[in-house]
């Protein structure tokens, strides 16, 4: 312990050296590049006026950012959160119990069950998604099985359930991932001392280990709830298109419509919403340690 | 009816309480591994019963099928009489020490120790009351505030045992809890953990590897090796009156002769011959239907040395001296055997003065500290 600590407090006190800082500068420069400046111009592009074509010209105007409440953006930001939400809680569900079970197959198990989890990734998204149509679309094998029961002409694409189905299956990985990590790192004794303090399955995870991997699932809902907003290939293709996602949206403004500053707005606006929730995930994460301090207090 | 209650009454040495734990035939067995062999024990009410053995000899998978933690390959577990085999662990009333302390970090010292009562659903006026209690008990009431890892390693094992005991449960459990303490505090703990088994009045099952332990805190021991318990006695007995080879080996030190013992009744005084030394005099640690190979077991703080010439004793050359403040131990050459003697630093100086490596020595023994066994 204490080795540690001094290890840290040495590192700190060392000063950087001059080629480290060279070594820094391709790092620096791409951040620069390819993160920072885009940002600025997209941020700066927001509260421009378009001219006919859709181009940019100068000027500051707050504009585009009052049509956002017109009825037709609002709609889609709304639908978007609502979607995103409502993902983010099933990706975090069924990410939980996915995790829960993956931690408790003996180690050398654990590896394997990961790799099913990735090895979807490993095929082109797009691919994948067009194997959505063809799974759930009229000549799928559900509606194959369905039909030998004598339900015939099933098929759910396009419709928002498929949409769903869509946006669960490309961000359940994702969930699983962080909620995995931190449940790996649990004393698994930890469980057991709780069992044999008298605690139900409920128990156990309510009391201790859905704590205990709280970080893993906010750093989750984090991972699934934005992307989701920002998805525009599952819309289109699963959902034919008619209700778009924010993503959808952004493509829409910036290709369609021409009108890069609305489409600069948007992309600025679910910029917002991620800090937001960042925030609001970092607040919970310091709200939730602090508050186990001081419970015993109020209590006692 | 009538028999049982006079034949109870007439055997003095009989329990007076009845038994907390009964285990009939338990044993389990890991893909092929017998790791616990079936086994009988019964462990009585407000007992400190250890279970001793090596590392790897089953005490922590014993343990795990008394708690439910592990369901056994066959057997039945009782707990004040009443099956338990198929009931799953949180409805057992006992609880588990866990080696490594298992306090939950995402809870205060407090809530750790009332887990089991908020769980339990105990009102929270009566629970926060108990809890307090059993801090106090463990003399950690200063310290309810604080978060496990903000603890030292004994001031956690306190917290494991106060939430422990906190809901008063028949039986504790506890699996080598001082193993990760330097020690110091583990001979604090110990006297804490016997303090608070007393105090409390619980059933104290206890697991450990060191000898030492066991023989101080335990009102009973069994022994274990590889999955078959050796032997279940009181201390005196278990170091005294070893019944295997393997209990005389690993408690204590011990001179181990393989003998061939004699048929006879268990106490019966036999003399063995031990090839190159010649007849020995000890008594049968068992009774021996038909003579077989066994061990004659002798301890060397339990034989006498003298001058070789002044006894009518076996005669050994001495070949090495070591001091170790309070006594001497010997290590002296008989025949082909080295066997170990110890003698005391007062014994050495009166009778023994100027002893050198090379010296003969007459060593001798009552014959009733040479046991003779056959397992
Ligand atoms: N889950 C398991 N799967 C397979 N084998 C196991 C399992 N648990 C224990 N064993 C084996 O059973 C035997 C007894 O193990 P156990 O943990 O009970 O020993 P122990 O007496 O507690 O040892 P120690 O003093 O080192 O804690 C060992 O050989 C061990 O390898
Ligand atoms: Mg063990």
């Amino acid at each position: 312990m204490t080795a540690t600590t001094r290890a840290i407090h040495l590192g700190r006190q060392e000063k950087p050296k001059r080629g480290s800082l060279l070594l820094l500068i391709p790092g620096i420069a791409s951040v620069v590049l390819l993160g920072v400046l885009p940002l600025f111009i997209v941020a700066r592009n927001s509260f421009a006026v378009a001219d006919d074509y859709g181009g940019i010209t100068d000027g500051l105007t707050f504009e585009n950012y009052a049509k956002l409440l017109d009825p037709v953006y609002s709609k889609t930001l709304l639908f978007s959160l609502g979607l995103g939400l409502l993902n983010t809680v099933v990706c975090l569900v069924i990410g939980y119990l996915t995790s829960y079970y993956i931690v408790s197959r003996p180690t050398n198990r654990q590896g394997f069950l990961l790799l099913l989890v990735i090895i979807p990734f490993w095929t082109d998204f797009l691919v994948r998604t067009f194997a959505w149509i063809t799974i759930l679309g009229s000549g799928g094998p559900i509606a194959g099985i369905l039909g030998i029961f004598g339900i015939a002409g099933f098929s759910v694409i396009p419709s928002n359930l498929a949409v769903v189905l869509g946006l669960l299956y490309s961000f359940l990985p994702t969930a699983i991932f962080p909620i995995y990590a931190s449940m790996r790192s649990i004393d698994p004794s930890l469980k057991e001392a709780a069992t044999d303090l008298g605690a139900s399955w409920w128990g156990v995870h309510r009391r201790v280990i859905l704590p205990l991997s709280s970080p893993g699932i906010l750093g989750a809902a984090l991972l699934t709830f934005i992307p989701t907003m920002g998805v525009f290939v599952i819309p289109v293709l699963l959902g034919g298109g008619k209700d778009p996602l924010v993503g959808n949206l952004i493509v829409t403004l910036y290709t369609e419509f021409r009108n890069q500053p609305m489409g600069a707005a948007v992309s600025m606006v679910l910029l917002v919403l991620m800090l937001a929730s960042m925030a609001l995930v970092g607040l919970a994460l310091k709200r939730s340690s602090t508050k186990r301090a001081t419970t015993k207090k109020t209590e006692a | 009816m009538t028999t049982q209650t006079t034949s109870a009454a007439a055997d003095t040495t009989a329990p007076t309480t009845a038994p907390a734990v009964e285990i009939q035939g338990l044993s389990k067995e890991f893909a092929g591994h017998l790791a616990v062999h079936p086994l009988d024990l019964e462990i009585r009410e407000n007992e400190f019963f250890s279970i001793l053995g090596p590392s790897g000899c089953g005490k922590t998978t014993l343990m795990r099928m008394i708690t439910g933690f592990e369901t056994p390959s066959s057997g039945r577990v009782r707990l004040g009489g009443v099956d338990v085999t198929d009931v799953p662990t949180r409805n057992r009333d006992l609880n588990m020490l866990f080696q490594s302390y298992a306090l939950f970090p995402h809870l205060t010292v407090f809530e750790n120790v009332a887990f089991e009562l908020r769980v339990r659903r105990v009102a929270k006026a009566e629970a926060n009351r108990r809890t307090t209690e059993a801090l106090e008990l463990v003399k950690l009431g200063h310290l309810g505030d604080r978060k496990p890892d903000q603890l030292s390693g004994g001031q956690r094992q306190r917290v494991a045992l106060a939430r422990a005991v906190v809901s008063g449960p028949k039986v504790v459990l506890l699996d080598e809890p001082l193993g990760a303490l330097d020690q110091q505090l583990r001979k604090e703990m110990q006297y804490e953990l016997k303090r608070m088994q007393r105090e409390v009045g619980i059933t104290f099952i206890y697991v450990t590897h060191d000898q030492e332990e066991a023989l101080t805190m335990s009102d009973r021991i069994a022994v274990m090796s590889e999955g078959v318990v050796q032997q279940v006695a009181g201390p005196e007995d278990i170091y005294n009156r070893p019944e295997t080879r393997f209990v005389a080996g690993f408690i204590g030190s011990c001179n181990l002769l393989d003998v061939q013992a004699p048929a006879g009744a268990e106490g019966e005084e036999v003399a063995v011959e031990v090839p190159g030394v010649g007849a020995l005099r000890g008594v049968l640690g068992e009774t021996v239907p038909t003579p077989r190979a066994g061990t004659l077991l002798l301890r060397p703080e339990r034989i006498e040395v003298r001058r070789a010439g002044e006894g009518d004793g076996v005669v050994g050359v001495a070949e090495t001296l070591t001091f170790l403040g309070e006594e001497w131990h010997l290590h002296l050459r008989v025949g082909e055997h080295l066997l170990r003697a110890s003698v005391s630093s007062l014994v050495k100086e009166r009778d023994l003065p100027g002893l050198a490596a090379g010296d003969r020595l007459s060593l001798s023994w009552r014959p009733q500290d040479a046991r003779i066994v056959v397992r």
